[in-house]
C-alpha cells in the first residue's frame, strides 16, 4: 500500500502510539493485534533494529524494533514492550514500539500530507502528520514499512558464507 | 427437478465419500497383489467385499449410476470367485481400468454431487470379460463331464470380432440378467460361449441373434456348468459379514502438532521439576520416585504422539506397482519388480512429496535402463528384468533405492555430452570422478528433450528428481555399471517436522542444537582449560587436546551478549558440545546443557530465511521461541568473520 491508497477524504481509523517519546500513528487495519511482550529472543547475525523472535499461539513471529529503525531513541519499557502484529503481504511481523496510546478517527482536514520535515522513515512510507488537540501525529504506513523488500535487509554481512 | 439438498442427504454423501476412497485405495492394493500372483479366493473374496461394500454403500447414498457401475464390477469379480473366470493379466487390465474410473468418479461427486460420468464403454469391457474369458483351469477339469468343453478358453481381441454382435450378444445378456442378479453371470459366461462357437457360427451365417437360441444356451449353461460349479464355490465359504479392518479415525495434521508441542512443552516442564529437586536437594523418595515416573509416561506418550504422524511407505510402493505394470506392458519388457521394507514408516508429509521423484526415477528405470527381452537374452541376461525398489532404516535416515539390473548409463556419452554442451572444459576429465560425471545428469538443463535420443534418455528431469529430493532435505545420488544397471539412491530424514535435538542455554537463554551434529557432551565436568598464548584455550579431553569456542560469543558476541562469567574461569566445571568440524573435533562451551529430546520445527518468518547458523524454530515450555542451531554452520561462519577482520588489520 502506499499513500495514495489510504482513503484520507473521509474518516479513517488510526491506532496511535508512542515510539521515542513522539506520537506515531498507522491505520488500524493494517494491526491485527497488540500484544505484551517480556522477552524477545535475539536471532543471531541479524540488523540491530531486528529484535527478534517471539511465539504467537504456536508461531513463531520476527519483531522489529520500529524505535531503531527510525534513528530513536530506545526507552525500555519496565512492564515490557508493546508489539503491533501486521499481517503483511503473506507473512507475520511484530513492531515494537513503546506504549499503545489510543484509536483515533482522523478526517481529511486533520491532516497535513505533504510537511517540511526531517525523517528517518521512507517518504514513501510516510502519509504525513495530523494535529490533533495540541499535538502532532507521525502517520505511517506501517504494513509498506514492514514489506519483505524492507526485511530482505534483516541479515547482517550477508555473502560471508 | 429435485433440490440438491432434497436428493441427497449431504451427511450421508460425506461419509459414503470418505468411505468410498478408502475402500477404493484398499481395492487398488489388493488387486496389485492379486494381480501380481496371488490369486488365491481369500483376495478375491477380499476384492468382492470392498467393492460389494461400495456398491452398497452408493447405493444408501442415492448414487444410482455409481451403484451399477459397482455392480458390474462385481458382477466379473463374482465370476472369479465362483471359477467362472480364470483372472488373466487382461481381465485384471479392465478392472484397474474400471478402478480409475471409479476414482475419478468419486472425486467428482466431492466437487459437484451431480457429477455423472459415461461408465458405459468400461461396463460393456467389464461384461465382455466377464462373458469371454472361461478358467482355463476349471473348463479342462469340467471338459469330461460339460458340454461345454466344445469351447478353449479364448483370449479378448474385440479388434478381430465384429464389435456390433458382440453388443448385441452383451445387449441382449443384459436384458435376461437384468431382473436377475443372481443368475445373471451365468447367463453371460453361457452367452459367450455359444457365440464363440455353437450360436456364433450361426450368428455370422444369419448376422443376427436370435433370442430363442440364446435362452437354450443358457439353459445348457445352468443345466451343466452351475451344478459343479456352485459346490466349488460353497467350499471357499465367503466372509462377508466379519471385516477384520483396523478401527480408524481421522484426524487433521494440526490437532497432531498440537499434540506433539504440547507434550514438548510437558517434557520442558517435567525437567525443571527435576532439576529443581536436585537444586532444593529433596529427599522426599516418594514424590522422587513419583517424578522419575511421569518422566517414564511423557516420553512414552511422546514417542506415540510423535509415531501418529508416521505412515508406512507402503502406499507409495503401491503406486509404483501400477506404474511399473502400466508401462512394462506398454513396452513389452519382462520386468519383476520387487518391493522391501514397505512397512518402512516416515512422515506424512514426506511420504507425499516422494512419490514423483520415485515415480519418475521407476519410469526412468524402464523406460531406458531395462532392456527388451530379446536384447537382454542376447547380452546373456535373464529375459526377465529385476526392478527393485527398497526403502530402509540406516543412521537415522531413510535409504530409498531403485535399482534396476538394464543396460546401465554410458558415462562416456555424458561425458561427450557436457563437453558438447560446453559445460566442461575437455581436458579436465582426469579430475572427475564416476561419480561426479553421473552427477552431470542432475544439472539442471543437461537433461532437455533434445537429448533424449542422444544420451539414451537419461537425466530426463533427474534435475527436478534432485530438487524435490532436497526440498524434504534428503539427498540423492546415482550408481551405475555399464550393462550391470543402475542404482538410484535416495536417503530422506525420517520427518520434516521433528528433530532428536539437545535442549541448551547460553546465559538464561535456550536453545536445541540437533543430535546429529554432536559427537559428545560434556556436561558439568571438571576440565583443565588451558589458554595457550593467549590464541585461545584449549581443553584435555581424554588425552586429545581440542580447541574451545564460545558459542555465545560467537552467536551474540557483537552483541555483548558473551558469557564472560565463564569465559574467564581457568579450570572450573565446563559444559560444552563436541562436533566434528572439518575432520576434526571443537568444543563449543555453553552455559548449561538440559535434555535430550524430540523438538517439533516451527518456520521463521520469511524474514530469517538467509540467516546462517540457524536451521528454525522451536516454542519452550514456557511459551517462548527458540532458535535451532547449526553448530558447524556458526563455527565456519566465525572463521570466515575472523578471517575478513584479520584481512582488514592487514590491509589497514
Amino acid at each position: 500500500m502506499t499513500q495514495g491508497d489510504f482513503n484520507l477524504d473521509n474518516e479513517w481509523k488510526y491506532l496511535i502510539y508512542r515510539l521515542g517519546g513522539e506520537l506515531y500513528g498507522s491505520p488500524l487495519l493494517s494491526i491485527k493485534e497488540v500484544i505484551k511482550v517480556s522477552r524477545i529472543k535475539p536471532v543471531p547475525y541479524t540488523v540491530p533494529h531486528y529484535r527478534g523472535i517471539i511465539s504467537l499461539r504456536g508461531n513463531i513471529i520476527g519483531v522489529v524494533d520500529l524505535r531503531i529503525k527510525f534513528g530513536l531513541n530506545p526507552q525500555e519499557n519496565k512492564y515490557g514492550g508493546n508489539v503491533l502484529i501486521v499481517e503483511n503481504e503473506d507473512m507475520m511481523i511484530g513492531a515494537l514500539v513503546d506504549d499503545v496510546d489510543s484509536v483515533m478517527a482522523l478526517n481529511r482536514d486533520d491532516v497535513d500530507l505533504s510537511p517540511a520535515i526531517e525523517t528517518k522513515i521512507d517518504t514513501k512510507f510516510f502519509i504525513g502528520i495530523a494535529k490533533v488537540n495540541d499535538s502532532l501525529i507521525n502517520l505511517i504506513d506501517i504494513a509498506g514499512t514492514l514489506s519483505n523488500e524492507d526485511l530482505r535487509m534483516i541479515s547482517r554481512n550477508r555473502g560471508v558464507l | 427437478m429435485v433440490e440438491k439438498q432434497d436428493k441427497y442427504d449431504m451427511e450421508i454423501v460425506k461419509c459414503f465419500l470418505n468411505e468410498g476412497k478408502e475402500l477404493v485405495d484398499e481395492f487398488e492394493h489388493v488387486l496389485l497383489d492379486f494381480d501380481k500372483g496371488q490369486k488365491t479366493p481369500e483376495m478375491n473374496g477380499k476384492l468382492f467385499r470392498m467393492m460389494h461394500n461400495l456398491k452398497g454403500a452408493s447405493k444408501t447414498a442415492g448414487f444410482p449410476k455409481l451403484t451399477d457401475f459397482c455392480h458390474s464390477i462385481e458382477n466379473v469379480l463374482q465370476n472369479v470367485r465362483n471359477g467362472k473366470l480364470y483372472p488373466t493379466k487382461e481381465v485384471c487390465s479392465v478392472l484397474f481400468k474400471a478402478l480409475d474410473l471409479l476414482k475419478s468418479y468419486l472425486s467428482g461427486i466431492t466437487v459437484d454431487v451431480d457429477f455423472s460420468i459415461d461408465t458405459s464403454f468400461i461396463e460393456k469391457e467389464l461384461l465382455f470379460i466377464s462373458t469371454a474369458v472361461v478358467s482355463s483351469e476349471k473348463s479342462q477339469q469340467d471338459e469330461e463331464k460339460s458340454p461345454l468343453n466344445l469351447f478353449n478358453p479364448i483370449n479378448i481381441n474385440k479388434d478381430v470380432e465384429a464389435p456390433s454382435i458382440i453388443d448385441n450378444v452383451v445387449n441382449v445378456a443384459q436384458n435376461n440378467s437384468q431382473n436377475n442378479y443372481q443368475s445373471e453371470s451365468n447367463n453371460i459366461v453361457a452367452d459367450k460361449n455359444n457365440f464363440q462357437k455353437k450360436i456364433g457360427e450361426v450368428l455370422i451365417e444369419q448376422g443376427v441373434i436370435l433370442e430363442d437360441q440364446l435362452e437354450k444356451a443358457l439353459l445348457v449353461q445352468k443345466n451343466a456348468g452351475a451344478g459343479p460349479r456352485e459346490g466349488t464355490s460353497a467350499n471357499n465359504p465367503t466372509i462377508v459379514g466379519s471385516s477384520i479392518k483396523e478401527e480408524q479415525i481421522r484426524v487433521g495434521l494440526w490437532r497432531l502438532d498440537s499434540l506433539i508441542n504440547f507434550i514438548g512443552e510437558l517434557i520442558i516442564y517435567h525437567s525443571m521439576i527435576k532439576e529443581r529437586t536436585t537444586q532444593i536437594k529433596l529427599d522426599d523418595s516418594v514424590l522422587l520416585e513419583a517424578i522419575s515416573y511421569i518422566g517414564k509416561v511423557v516420553k512414552e506418550i511422546q514417542s506415540i504422539s510423535l509415531s501418529l504422524r508416521m505412515i508406512p511407505i507402503k502406499s507409495v510402493f503401491k503406486k509404483m506397482q501400477r506404474t511399473v505394470r502400466t508401462i512394462s506392458e506398454l513396452q513389452n519388457k519382462k520386468v519383476n519388480f520387487v518391493t522391501e521394507g514397505e512397512d518402512v514408516e516416515l512422515d506424512k508429509v514426506v511420504v507425499d512429496l516422494i512419490g514423483d521423484p520415485l515415480t519418475h526415477l521407476i519410469r526412468n528405470a524402464l523406460d531406458h535402463g531395462i532392456e527388451t527381452p530379446e536384447e537382454r537374452v542376447k547380452k546373456g541376461k535373464n529375459s526377465e528384468a529385476t526392478l527393485t525398489l527398497k526403502a530402509e532404516h540406516k543412521e537415522g535416515n531413510v535409504y530409498v533405492t531403485v535399482k534396476d539390473d538394464g543396460r546401465g548409463i554410458d558415462k562416456e556419452k555424458i561425458w561427450a555430452k557436457a563437453v558438447e554442451k560446453g559445460l566442461i572444459s575437455e581436458n579436465k576429465k582426469k579430475d572427475f570422478t564416476d561419480d561426479e560425471i553421473l552427477r552431470i545428469l542432475t544439472i539442471p538443463g543437461f537433461s532437455t528433450k533434445d537429448e533424449v535420443s542422444e544420451i539414451s534418455g537419461r537425466g530426463v528431469g533427474l534435475d527436478v528428481v534432485k530438487t524435490t529430493i532436497e526440498g524434504i532435505k534428503g539427498t540423492f545420488w546415482i550408481d551405475s555399471k555399464i550393462n550391470e544397471g543402475t542404482t538410484f539412491y535416495i536417503n530422506i530424514p525420517l520427518t520434516l517436522s521433528i528433530i532428536e535435538g539437545m535442549v541448551i542455554s547460553l546465559e538464561d537463554m535456550k536453545y536445541v542444537v540437533p543430535m546429529g551434529q554432536l559427537v559428545e557432551t560434556i556436561n558439568n565436568s571438571r576440565y583443565i582449560t588451558v589458554s595457550s598464548t593467549g590464541k585461545g584455550r584449549m581443553i584435555n579431553l581424554r588425552g586429545e587436546v581440542i580447541p574451545v569456542l564460545d558459542l555465545g560469543k560467537m552467536i551474540h558476541g557483537n552483541r555483548g551478549r558473551c558469557n564472560e562469567k565463564i569465559s574467564e574461569k581457568s579450570e572450573a566445571d565446563f559444559s560444552g558440545l563436541v562436533i566434528n568440524y572439518g575432520g576434526r573435533k571443537v568444543s563449543l562451551e555453553v552455559g548449561c546443557i538440559h535434555s535430550q529430546q524430540q523438538i517439533v520445527i516451527k518456520n521463521l518468518g520469511k524474514e530469517l530465511g538467509d540467516i546462517p547458523g540457524v536451521i528454525g524454530g522451536f516454542i519452550l515450555g514456557d511459551g517462548e521461541a527458540g532458535l535451532i542451531l547449526n553448530l558447524p554452520e556458526i563455527v565456519k561462519y566465525n572463521a570466515r568473520l575472523i578471517e575478513r577482520n584479520n584481512e582488514k588489520i592487514a590491509y589497514n
